[in-house]
């Protein structure tokens, strides 16, 4: 693996492996691996709960059926961590109520065995592009908290009529000061959010959850 | 009442008899109307005797006056007489009568005088000078002039009145020289002497019939209040009123007649008739009245007698119904017509523990009843009031005076007078406390009886065994299932084996079974009867039915079917080495595309795939065992318990549609050489569709006919039901396909299977009758080689 392929594999992310059987588990890292993935495989689901990276872009393959804890299961747990990892099912012959109950969950879908290369290739691809996004979206979130943890008391609340679209003259009126005031609350908020104008305020804000208050 | 039961009855009142009681004790009222009638008697008596002796005074008063005056009526016509006579005398003195003159005055003397017979003048020697004679009838007799007085009597007068100057009436004589007996003696002669200037010339002698003076002197009225009669000195009758004699008893008074001769008396006694006491009218009225009032007081004493005697007997039965009335358990009170009660006895008191001033006079609500159920109690009462009151009497809840409740039954009747008349209500109150509880505790039980029989699943009947049309006891279950007829019993008896007491019972009319169990009893009215107790089984016998068709299912599917799962379960597992083949290959294969791939890197993968293969091999080797493993394990068996137990199953479903199944084995069948799980499997199924054919037929029957061809059993299963076109007939036995629409198309193709496992044949025709025949074949053990290796 070159230099270059193992940084193309970090940002391409990670795929999590989990199947009892040896001989599936050692062909599918096999397969994915031609296609320059990185792949990590488990045995088990309870080795893969205790080992996986919850923070990395990552997709999980689960054998549906396993001793011990099964692909279902593993689902469930994760889905009670709060976890945004995408699941990828292996199945013998997926059937409709199963697939319902799991999609509802999360972000699934099922692959029949035998693989077909480029359709499994597709699918974890796809799914990596889930996760890379859901990444990204999350540290955008996470920068704008920290943005608006440095407004003022003060400024927060002419952000936060601001956002609710009203004019300066209405916000002085509002909190007492005066509209030249306002205009300089308005001028340290752009600056402070590195906005350059309403809209991306707006973004910035409606990304960084609800103000606090 | 008749005599024979009057007997014991005295006999009983008896001991109720004050006055049998005390028998030394005297009444005195009983001898006081004795004593009045004695004393009232003993006065009337006194009283009479007084009046009597009173009124005899007053006769005798009345009779001396009577006889006084009489005499003197006597007196005065003979001194009448005596004056003319005197002056006829005086006048011959005078010589101024002769003859005829003298005959002339004398007959004139005698027209006035009818006692005046006869008048002679006689001369101084006692010659007849002159006569005359009375024309009065009686004066026939005469003294004829020239004859002698001789008689010595007249003479010696005719000497006194000559010597003294005076008349003198001679003694009374007889003279029967008369014609008739009857001729006025006898006589007295009135003699008066005659003087002619002192000389003594002769004498007038008048004769007077004492008789005719007696006649002409007493007044009709007088003779007849009185006997009157002249008598001589010495009692002799000279002359009387009357024939008759007075008895010697009767009062009489006689006088002196002055003129008359010494002697003479006149003598009047009162007639027996005119008896002062028997006469007088007053008296008589008081006789009566006394006699009527002794009579009315006899009356009366014997009345009060008898009304004593009646007063003791009823004194007597009044004591004896008081001591029964008071004797009673039973509470009797008399309410009037308007409802207010007159009368308790001592059990009513005793049981109520009122006392009676507290009831009598009592309008309702009376004390007794409890407060809270007076407008119940009052409106019973009405019903009473009205006539209504049930035979049955009331139930009602008595109060003490404590408070204290008590059950009470009370009867009411009407109380009626002797004439008809009610009077009121009579009524009878019984303390049911204790029979009621015993009552309530009966009707608990009882009610628990029927509750248990009643609520029964099992249909309980009892029926006379000899006629067994009347239906004698049945409870709900059964009367749900047969109503109130018998044939249900019946139905269930015939079914039973003869001696068995118990069997099992399938009743198509209500499509259910019963476990029935029949035995004899002896009735409550001594008949043997025929109690039967049908449990309904349909559940249970389904259920059975169901679990052991289940089981034999379970038994086949889990072979037939554990088939497939294993089909299921081993293609999983053979996925698994054709996914990591696949996966290895594939992964090879991009990486020899992508080139750089050396020989190392490529080794392992091609070594796993190999391996991978291996496995793959193994798992189709373990498929192939079971599969081996999975043939119909053959045993010799009877046909006959095959299609037992097929039926017995499929009947249920039949007897529901109302459809009959019919075998008909052939005798002396060997035994199959089969897998009789399996075959039972089959038949089930082909009746199964049989059934499910004919819902719509109207033959519903089907027949199952075996048959043996020579070293093969023919099963036949005839049905009536729609058929089989020929599309369906060429598709029959094609996998999932199914002419019923939730048919999951797997029977027929099964039962191919099945039938093929054991070298047999399955075929379908067509019934002639209509409906569809299913056939199919079935090695015998008999001559069957299979058969031998089993054994």
């Amino acid at each position: 693996m070159t230099e270059k392929d193992a940084d193309n594999a970090q940002t391409m992310g990670v795929v999590y492996v989990v199947d009892d059987d040896d001989a599936v588990r050692d062909s599918v890292q096999w397969l994915l691996e031609a296609s320059r993935y990185r792949v990590i495989g488990f045995d088990s689901a309870e080795k893969f709960l205790a080992n996986h990276d919850p923070a990395a872009i990552a997709v999980a393959i689960f054998d549906v059926r396993m001793p011990g804890m099964s692909g279902l299961e593993l689902q469930e747990q994760l889905v009670s961590r709060k976890s945004q990892l995408p699941i990828i099912f292996i199945t013998g012959h997926g059937d409709v109520p199963m697939a319902v109950s799991t999609m509802k969950k999360g972000a699934v879908d099922f692959i029949e065995k035998p693989f077909d290369q480029a359709a499994l290739k597709a699918l974890v691809e796809r799914m990596l592009a889930e996760a890379r996004e859901h990444a990204s979206a999350t540290e955008r979130q996470r920068l704008n908290q920290a943005l608006l943890s440095k407004l003022t008391p003060r400024e927060q609340q002419v952000l936060e009529r601001i956002v609710a679209g009203r004019l300066n003259k209405q916000i002085a009126d509002d909190l007492g000061i005066s509209i030249k005031t306002v205009e300089a609350h308005r001028a340290n908020i752009m600056d402070k959010m590195h906005a350059n104008t309403v809209a991306d305020l707006m973004r910035a804000v409606m990304g960084g959850g609800a103000l606090k208050q | 009442m008749s005599e024979n039961s009057t007997q014991p009855a005295n006999a009983v009142l008896l001991a109720f008899d004050p006055m049998a009681r005390a028998k030394t004790r005297f009444d005195v009222g009983r001898y006081a109307h004795l004593l009045a009638i004695l004393l009232l008697a003993a006065a009337i008596a006194g009283l009479a005797y007084l009046l009597i002796k009173e009124d005899r005074a007053m006769q005798s008063d009345a009779l001396t006056r009577d006889v006084d005056t009489l005499a003197q009526s006597f007196s005065l016509r003979l001194q009448a007489m005596t004056e003319a006579i005197t002056s006829i005398s005086l006048e011959i003195g005078d010589a101024k009568y002769n003859d005829s003159r003298f005959a002339s005055t004398g007959r004139e003397l005698m027209m006035s005088k009818p006692e005046l017979l006869h008048l002679a003048y006689v001369d101084g020697k006692n010659r007849v000078r002159w006569s005359v004679q009375s024309p009065n009838p009686l004066a026939d007799w005469s003294r004829p002039a020239a004859s002698e007085i001789g008689a010595e009597v007249t003479r010696s007068v005719i000497r006194r009145a000559r010597e003294t100057h005076s008349t003198f009436f001679s003694p009374p004589y007889q003279d029967d020289s008369g014609p008739s007996a009857d001729n006025g003696s006898p006589f007295t002669d009135l003699i008066t002497p005659v003087f002619s200037d002192d000389r003594y010339v002769g004498a007038v002698l008048a004769r007077v019939s004492l008789p005719e003076l007696l006649r002409q002197t007493v007044t009709p009225e007088f003779g007849q209040r009185y006997r009157i009669a002249l008598r001589e000195e010495s009692g002799s009758i000279l002359a009387a009123s009357t024939s008759s004699l007075a008895p010697d008893d009767e009062p009489r008074y006689a006088i002196r007649v002055p003129p008359l001769s010494n002697g003479i008396t006149v003598q009047a006694s009162p007639f027996r008739q005119r008896s002062p006491v028997l006469g007088n009218a007053l008296s008589g009225l008081v006789v009566g009245l006394t006699l009527i009032v002794m009579v009315t007081l006899a009356a009366l004493a014997r009345r009060d007698v008898k009304q004593a005697q009646v007063e003791r007997v009823l004194r007597t039965e009044t004591a004896f119904r008081r001591a029964m009335e008071d004797s009673l358990a039973t509470g009797m009170g008399v309410i009037d017509r308007n409802g207010v009660l007159r009368h308790v006895n001592q059990a009513f008191v005793q049981m109520t523990g009122w006392p009676a001033d507290q009831l009598l006079g009592k309008a309702p609500p009376f004390p007794y009843w409890p407060l809270d159920r007076q407008a119940e109690y009052q409106s019973k009462l009405a019903i009473v009031l009205a006539g209504l009151a049930p035979a049955s009497g009331f139930e009602l809840k008595v109060q003490r005076p404590d408070g204290s409740l008590f059950d009470a039954r009370m009867y009411f009747s009407a109380l009626l007078a002797d004439d008809g008349e009610q009077l009121g209500w009579m009524s009878a109150m019984a303390d049911i406390t204790e029979p009621k509880r015993i009552s309530e505790q009966l009707a608990a039980a009882h009610e628990r009886f029927t509750t248990v029989l009643e609520s029964l699943d099992a249909a309980v009947s009892v029926v006379a065994d000899d006629a067994g049309d009347e239906l004698l006891f049945a409870n709900r279950s059964y009367l749900d299932l047969y109503g109130s007829s018998p044939a249900g019993h019946r139905k269930w008896r015939a079914a039973l084996p003869l001696q068995a007491g118990i069997g099992e019972v399938f009743d198509a009319e209500v499509s259910r079974w019963f476990d029935v169990r029949t035995r004899n009893v002896r009735w409550v009215d001594g008949r043997d009867v025929r109690l039967q107790i049908a449990t309904d089984i349909t559940e249970r016998k389904a259920t059975e039915e169901l679990v052991r068709h289940q089981q034999e299912k379970v038994e086949l599917t889990s072979r037939l079917m554990t088939m497939g799962e294993m089909a299921s379960s081993l293609a999983h597992e053979l996925n698994q080495p054709l996914t990591a083949i696949s996966n290895y290959s594939l992964g090879a294969v991009s990486r020899m595309k992508g080139g750089g791939m050396s020989t190392e890197e490529l080794l392992p993968a091609l070594e796993k795939t190999a391996g991978q293969a291996q496995r793959a091999g193994n798992i189709i080797r373990r498929i192939r065992e079971f599969v081996k493993r999975s043939e119909p394990r053959r045993r010799p068996t009877e046909v006959q318990r095959i299609v037992e137990d097929a039926i017995g199953f499929a009947d249920i479903e039949a007897a529901k549609k109302g459809i009959v199944i019919r075998t008909d084995v052939e005798a002396n069948l060997p035994p199959l050489d089969v897998d009789p799980i399996l075959i039972e499997q089959l038949l089930l199924n082909l009746l199964k569709n049989a059934i499910d054919a004919m819902d719509q037929s109207t033959l519903r029957k089907i027949d199952l006919v075996v048959k043996r061809q020579d070293d093969m059993a023919v099963f036949s299963v005839i049905d009536r039901g729609s058929g089989v076109s020929e599309l369906e007939h060429a598709n029959l036995f094609q996998p999932f396909f199914s002419t019923k629409p939730e048919g999951m198309g797997m029977g027929l193709n099964i039962c191919r299977s099945i039938v093929e496992f054991h070298h047999g044949r399955l075929t379908i025709e067509r019934n002639p009758e209509g409906g569809a025949i299913f056939v199919f074949t079935l090695p015998l053990a008999e001559s069957n080689e299979a058969a031998e290796e089993v054994k």
